[in-house]
């Protein structure tokens, strides 16, 4: 049995080697258009995050009729640090107010009066929309939420109020709280799509040979050489793997030597990229396994491809989302904590993600494996 | 021994009956031929008989071993060519034998060896080289069938391996499968809706329709069952009085008559009435002009069983 999977996969290696040589001039370029891919989408998210916005400054009127003496909420709440753009005006009566708002072209007038026995804010807007009141519109909004929430809390719990709200934000902080240096999270971030450059190149550029086999009824052929089931299959997985081994050995050699400029541990590094090949071939396996052509290869690829990009964080931060549980599924998701430890200089690799990322590899190929039916390649 | 004993076969797709209680003996050594028009039935019975697909009832015995017991080992007997070309195309023609030796467990000198000796059979040694995709029709129906010889199968089975391919490459293949079938002993297994081209190669054949057998037999047998009857047609340079009754006396004609000028006899077609008849113009100092027999042939036995022509 191992013996005959040996020859069989030396067979379809050697024959998989050959078909994508003989693609010579346009797997180079598919190469090249991978690399190109995780570039343009690595530079896309740290454009988004980089971007200097050019503020326009906001006149800003605040007049407070209720009168209290000390720095009320809203001044409290558009402190300058937090809003660089805000020019703050506050007025001493209703006139002042109304003069101020009326000489600019473009303003916000913020009133807060007692009616009914309630605070209220009214907010009045002078000019065209902008980026810059919605921001503050907002904000306000916010801070009247968390001021509502402090006065509730303190008029329940009375004294223990301090202490509960002390721990409240403790434990609030928590999952927003990333260590990370900023420099290091650009870094990562595009990572993430150069791993997902990789999956789309082996699901949609390269596609895998053994649909296109079986589409032309080669895998048929071949069953009547008397190859078992299961030896074409693991032949094509090990076949499979070496191949994503080889590209994936280039590629992020590519990425982190040249693109991203971050050494790593070679051993764990080598590490992480046979892992990588594991999971992208257990993914061709599984769809060598489930797809009887190529169109259907292509739709089940690409959906698999948005919900990884979506819930494994390649689009939005899995933090901000808070679909971090989801993203566990991701097997992008791990494979990206996983450079992620070698990028940040953990020791090693971690062991429960590597555990993760067997597990997922087994479950596709073995679901692969089980739903690929002899009966159902002609 | 390596003969075939296909018994009491039957297959269904569906609420489709693909083969209806189909059985058959192929004998070793043997170049069989199953004809039928397309839907018969013929593509379904080699999947079957190469393990490709289960059937639903019956069995197929190779040298007395069934193929539903030990389907991997009686598999490694059969050269398989399928009905359409299934080969690598964007690799050469070398490349292609060399995977499929592979997968028959070939490797090393014996290899070369056999892809060279299939090189040869099919004709393609000068094109070894050449990829698939660049060839014609012609030339990937012969390299279809190299692929399934390099094992030295006991058993070729072939499914409609002339289709759409030139008269060179056509006479091609039917030589080699001669060649192989003296040479090597080997029993073919030959399928096609051309009925000339089965009658020409095969010893014995099974005609099948809507997945049922029609008849079965070599091809004198088969032509019995249905008619033993020839049609001479002589062309002279004039017509003699009392030809017809002369030709009513020689042994063998049915039924002599004339028609549109010309001398037309129905004739026992096991009896050989050519000469009979060119000594009796002879004796009568007439010239032949033209003649022609019509023997009646496979197609004219399709035609009388089903009402229908073959290659409806
Ligand atoms: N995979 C299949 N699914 C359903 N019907 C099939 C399938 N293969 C063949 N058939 C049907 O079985 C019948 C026999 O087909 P086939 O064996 O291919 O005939 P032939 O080779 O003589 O042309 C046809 O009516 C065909 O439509
Ligand atoms: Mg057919």
């Amino acid at each position: 049995m191992f013996d005959s999977v040996w020859k069989a996969t030396g067979a379809i290696f050697s024959k998989d080697f050959k078909v994508i040589k003989s693609q010579g001039f346009s797997t180079l370029l598919l190469f090249l258009f991978l690399l190109a891919l995780g570039l343009l989408y690595g530079l896309m998210y740290q454009n988004v995050f980089d971007q200097n916005i050019h503020w326009t400054p906001l006149p800003v009127f605040i007049f407070d009729e209720t009168g209290s003496s000390e720095p009320g909420f809203a001044e409290d709440l558009l402190s300058p640090d937090r809003f660089p753009f805000i020019e703050l005006h506050k007025a001493f009566s209703s006139l002042d107010f109304e003069e101020g708002l009326a000489n600019q072209k473009n303003a916000v007038g913020l009133l807060i009066k007692e009616e009914e026995g309630q605070t209220k804010i009214y907010w009045r807007s002078v000019g065209e929309k902008s980026i810059e009141k919605n921001i503050l519109f907002q904000a306000i909004e916010k801070g009247v939420e968390e001021a509502l929430w402090h006065t509730r809390t303190y008029a329940i719990l009375g004294p223990r109020a301090a202490d509960f709200m002390t721990e409240w934000e403790i434990l609030a902080a928590r999952p927003l709280i990333r260590e990370v240096p900023r420099e290091d999270i650009r870094v990562l971030s595009s990572l993430e799509y150069y791993l997902i450059s990789l999956f789309t190149g082996f699901c949609i550029l390269f596609t895998t040979e053994f649909v296109r086999d079986r589409e032309q009824r080669l895998i048929a052929r071949s069953f009547t050489a008397g190859i078992r089931k299961s030896t074409l299959y693991w032949s094509n997985f090990l076949s499979n793997f070496v191949l994503v081994f080889a590209v994936a050995l280039v590629y992020f050699t590519i990425v982190f030597g040249i693109f991203l400029r971050i050494p790593v541990p070679l051993g764990p590094f080598f590490g992480a990229v046979i892992v990588q090949a594991m999971v992208v071939s257990a993914f061709q396996s599984l769809l060598g396994g489930v797809c009887k052509n190529r169109k259907v290869e292509l739709v089940i690829s690409l959906l698999a491809l948005f919900t990884m990009l979506y819930l494994g964080g390649a689009f939005f931060p899995v933090e901000v989302m808070a679909l971090e549980r989801i993203a566990e599924f991701m097997p992008n998701f791990q494979l990206f904590k996983l450079y992620e430890g070698l990028v940040l200089g953990h020791p090693g690799l971690d062991a429960t993600r590597l555990g993760i990322l067997f597990a997922q590899s087994a479950v596709m190929a073995l679901v692969g494996w089980f739903v690929f039916k002899k009966s159902e390649v002609l | 021994m390596y003969e075939i004993s296909i018994q009491n076969v039957t297959k269904r797709y569906d609420d489709q009956l693909a083969l209806d209680n189909v059985s058959l003996r192929i004998e070793e050594g043997e170049i069989f031929g199953l004809l039928g028009p397309n839907g018969a039935g013929k593509t379904t019975l080699i999947h079957l008989l190469c393990g490709l697909i289960g059937m639903d009832s019956g069995d197929i015995l190779i040298g007395g071993r069934s193929m539903k017991k030990s389907p991997e080992k009686l598999k490694a007997l059969i050269g398989y060519v399928p009905q359409e070309i299934v080969l690598f195309d964007t690799l050469t023609v070398k490349d292609n034998l060399e995977y499929f030796g592979r997968l028959y467990h070939l490797s090393g000198t014996r290899l070369k060896e056999k892809i060279q000796s299939a090189l040869a059979i099919t004709g393609l040694k000068d094109h070894h080289k050449q990829k698939v995709k660049k060839m014609s029709g012609g030339m990937k129906r012969r390299l279809n069938i190299a692929c399934a010889i390099l094992h030295d199968p006991k058993i070729l089975v072939l499914d409609e391996p002339t289709v759409g391919v030139d008269p060179q490459s056509r006479n091609h293949i039917l030589e080699a499968i001669r060649e192989m079938n003296r040479t090597q002993k080997m029993t073919v297994l030959y399928t096609s809706h051309y009925m000339e081209e089965a009658e020409a190669l095969c010893d014995r054949l099974m005609i099948l329709d809507l997945g049922k057998e029609l008849v079965q037999g070599t091809k004198t047998e088969i032509i019995r069952t249905v008619t033993n009857e020839s049609v001479v047609e002589i062309l002279t340079d004039y017509l003699p009085t009392g030809i017809t009754e002369a030709f009513q006396e020689v042994p063998g004609v049915k039924k002599a008559s004339v028609r549109d000028g010309k001398i037309h006899l129905i004739v026992d077609s096991s009896d050989p009435i050519v000469e009979k008849a060119v000594r009796l113009l002879d004796g009568l100092e007439v010239k032949v002009r033209n003649l022609s027999v019509d023997n009646p042939t496979l197609e004219t036995v399709f035609l009388s069983i089903t009402g229908k022509a073959l290659r409806d």
